[in-house]
């Protein structure tokens, strides 16, 4: 017999056909992954790629400014946030201001990814985020730190997000809720890349050797939360021995002289002048023993029509037994100056006096007002005492204190009470400068700051619940170093709109609709046509 | 594109046509729409935040998301295969890619049926005086959208790699869930795995390009194309195993 059927396929050719479809698929698969590769790059590469907001409140877009400052950025920045929600009445308005931050931080990333990214720090893993935020020098949450550059040369810049750096209200409509008023982030996020630029990167000195405050020190009158502050807000801070290094270099912009103890030469009080007229900014804190006389903080600061007084500034305290203002208590040294007795318009007072917060004093000398140097302007009361303060003078007789040689009493006839007693003081004039330098050139003015309360930066007071103290004392150090950027971006109106569920009848109407009108229409046409269908 | 129409309104016109597909919509409208009332209320009648939520923020989005383009993809090619209804339609004047967009663009436009109730809602605001964030809205509609076609492009890949329906179901939702928690799984596995994993993460991350740019009312093209380049890719695939299916036997 032979076979007449078709030859079949010999398992071979069928193998060799598998193994050649099989390749070729894999072979195809590779090149797609490939072109797939190239079109995602190619779309993410700014030169190509286009974003378009859509949003009525344009949640997705930046002002020009804030758009032109991220792509002009000299390294890339990263914006460290360290959010956590908080029990308080006021945290549904921060949350909102927290959750526009994390919108601006993601808007301003898209805008140059190249240039600024952002990083949220997971706080439920408590070890790790403390790490991170110690690194960072940071001792709060609700905060974004601003870095720049790596090791040795980083630069940081700090965005507070909390109750007291936000302009929160109570709700008109519903006054047991608070609610964002304002919310500036736009602004605060500018200014903090302005920081963190090279150019704008301030050298201050903080004098060391006659007993002042230490930068470094952790104890109570050390003042390591304020170097922490001002490393974060972009100053580049080291130490200045008269003895050591002698002149103050062209390179420091800032000088600060925190309560020393024991006096200055006249050639170191030389050497501060020589500074300061070179357009060198200072800023002294008075010292607590060493106030008045030769070599101290109140000869320093005369030039310059800041005249220090004699004895203590106190201020009528609340008695816990009799609930009724009393003196003659160690109390009445430490006292709060109020919203009525700041500046409203000085950059220094003018966010403190703005948010309605308080400074508080302790142990404070004051100022009483000299001559202002030539051509120059003095601010006289950028912060003044309370009412009913007087000048406790010190008396090593009777019943004063033989430690301090004061006793918080108003001493009729020998102390003075009711007069305006400034507790910080603004110095402003012009100096002599090369013809080369620019007319508005910081170089052609000196200013110069003397605060007459001398626990201002210590760590006792400089701390998250007396936030005011660390703003005035950090605004002083922006305004001497001509921080002030001046950022205005204009507000966003409330991106919420709200649907009255209490009392309107649109939920009624859209509950309608939603629960019985679209899923009844579907239905019927479900029916209708499974019903012709079966017909 | 003929053959795509054609094959895109004969798919369109089974799937309205079958019951599954009405009950999946009237399932999908009755929880959104439960989900619309309940947030509002306890929102305090935040309307783009709600909307937003029924667009991209909310679990039931992403629940829809992952089951439902698998149900509708699974018969697609996987039961046609197997009632030999394919064989018949490979062998139409109509190519292989043809056959695979056509059902995969009826199977988005069924999903651009489904969340076009979330814009209905925003109209019947609008009718009663609340005016939403129209940009926003739309921008989440698209964003919804093409995060539906990049899900039944899996859907497809799964029914054109499965012999059964309810095989290409289940690999379809287990592939959405792979691909949805990839960048998650990434971060969270360390060493060498997660090293090799966390580019192709930050490669197929469908969430954050949904979330920077879609739900916020805003317009991307590179996230435009991230969605129609995978989407694309899963196509491909798909095309590539029905082709070879032909060849196969």
């Amino acid at each position: 017999m032979v076979d007449v059927s078709q030859p079949s396929t010999p398992p071979s050719t069928i193998a060799r056909r598998r193994l050649r479809v099989g390749f070729g698929v894999a072979l195809l698969s590779v090149l797609a992954v490939t072109v797939l590769y190239f079109v995602l790059s190619l779309s993410e590469s700014s030169a190509l790629r286009y974003r378009y907001d859509f949003s009525t409140v344009g949640r997705n877009s930046l002002d020009p400014s804030t758009e032109d400052l991220l792509k002009r950025l000299e390294e890339p920045v990263t914006a460290h946030v360290f959010f956590r929600g908080e029990n308080t009445a006021v945290d549904a308005a921060v949350a909102e201001a927290r959750e526009r931050y994390m919108d601006l931080l993601l808007v301003a990333s898209g805008v140059a990814a190249d240039r600024f990214e952002f990083e949220a720090y997971d706080l439920s893993d408590v070890a790790a985020a403390a790490d991170r935020m110690r690194a960072l020098g940071l001792d709060r949450v609700n905060a974004i730190v601003l870095t720049a550059g790596e090791g040795e040369s980083e630069r940081r810049a700090l965005l507070r997000v909390d109750a007291e750096s936000l302009d929160i209200t109570r709700d008109p409509a519903n006054p047991q809720r608070f609610v964002l008023r304002d919310f500036r982030g736009e602004e605060a996020l500018q200014e903090g890349l302005l920081k963190l630029s090279s150019k704008n990167r301030k050298r201050v000195l903080v004098a060391t050797g006659h007993g002042e405050r230490d930068i470094e020190g952790t104890d109570e009158l050390g003042m390591e939360r304020l170097g922490k502050e001002l490393a974060g807000d972009g100053f580049d801070v080291g130490i200045w021995d008269a003895l050591e290094n002698g002149p103050i270099g062209d390179d420091v912009d800032i000088l600060f002289i925190a309560a020393p103890s024991d006096a200055y030469s006249q050639e170191e009080l030389a050497l501060v002048h020589a500074f300061v007229e070179r357009g060198g900014r200072l800023l002294v804190i008075a010292g607590e023993q060493l106030y008045r006389g030769a070599g101290s903080t109140g000869e320093l600061l005369k030039p310059y029509g800041i005249l220090a007084e004699p004895g203590r500034l106190m201020a009528p305290t609340l008695d816990l037994m009799t609930n009724q203002m009393a003196t003659g208590m160690v109390q009445c040294g430490d006292f709060f100056v109020r919203e009525a007795g700041l500046n409203p318009r000085h950059p220094i007072t003018k966010p403190i006096w703005e948010a309605a917060r308080r400074v508080r004093a302790i142990n404070t000398r004051s100022f009483e007002r000299g001559v202002a140097p030539n051509g120059g302007t003095l601010q006289s009361l950028l912060a003044q005492n309370a009412k009913g303060a007087w000048i406790d003078l010190p008396l090593f007789l009777g019943q004063h204190d033989p430690r301090t040689g004061y006793n918080w009493t108003f001493d009729v006839g020998r102390e003075k009470i009711g007069a305006t007693y400034s507790l910080a003081m603004a110095s402003e004039f012009p100096v002599e400068a090369s013809e080369d330098v620019p007319l508005d050139d910081p170089r052609r003015r000196a200013r110069v700051v003397g605060i007459a309360m001398p626990e201002m930066a210590s760590n006792a007071l400089f701390t998250a619940n007396q936030t005011a103290n660390r703003d005035f004392l950090l605004n002083c150090f922006n305004w001497l170093a001509e921080r002030d950027f001046n950022v205005r971006v204009s507000l966003r109106k409330n991106e919420r709109t709200m649907l009255d569920v209490y009392r309107g009848t649109e939920l009624i109407t859209l509950q309608r609709f939603a629960w019985w009108g679209l899923p009844g229409l579907l239905a019927g046409i479900g029916l209708l046509l499974g019903w012709r269908r079966k017909s | 594109m003929k053959g795509v129409t054609v094959i895109f309104r004969r798919e369109l016109a089974g799937l309205f046509l079958t019951p599954l597909a009405w009950v999946l919509l009237l399932a999908a409208v009755g929880l959104n729409g439960f989900l619309l009332i309940a947030m509002l209320r306890s929102s305090g009648g935040d309307v783009n935040g709600v909307l937003n939520f029924l667009l991209g923020l909310g679990g039931a989005y992403w629940m829809l998301m992952i089951t439902l383009p698998p149900l509708l993809t699974m018969r697609s090619i996987s039961e046609e295969s197997k009632s030999g209804q394919l064989e018949f339609l490979l062998t139409a004047p109509v190519t292989d890619a043809a056959v695979v967009v056509g059902k995969h663009l009826a199977v988005c436009a069924f999903l651009a049926v489904l969340w076009s109730v979330v814009p209905l809602y925003g109209l019947v605001l609008q009718l009663t005086g609340v005016t939403p964030d129209w940009g926003q809205l739309g921008m989440g509609y698209l964003g919804a959208v093409l995060v539906s076609a990049l899900f039944s492009g899996i859907g497809m890949l799964a029914s054109a790699a499965s012999s059964t329906p309810l095989l290409a179901a289940f690999l379809g939702f287990v592939f959405n869930i792979a691909v949805l928690l990839l960048p998650l799984g990434a971060s969270s596995v360390g060493g060498r795995v997660g090293g090799l994993l966390q580019p192709i993460a930050e490669r197929l991350n469908v969430l954050q390009h949904l979330q920077t740019s879609f739900m916020r009312g805003a317009f991307d093209t590179a996230d435009l194309f991230f969605f129609l380049a995978w989407t694309g890719l899963f196509l491909f695939a798909s095309v590539r195993i029905v082709e070879a299916r032909r060849w196969w036997t």
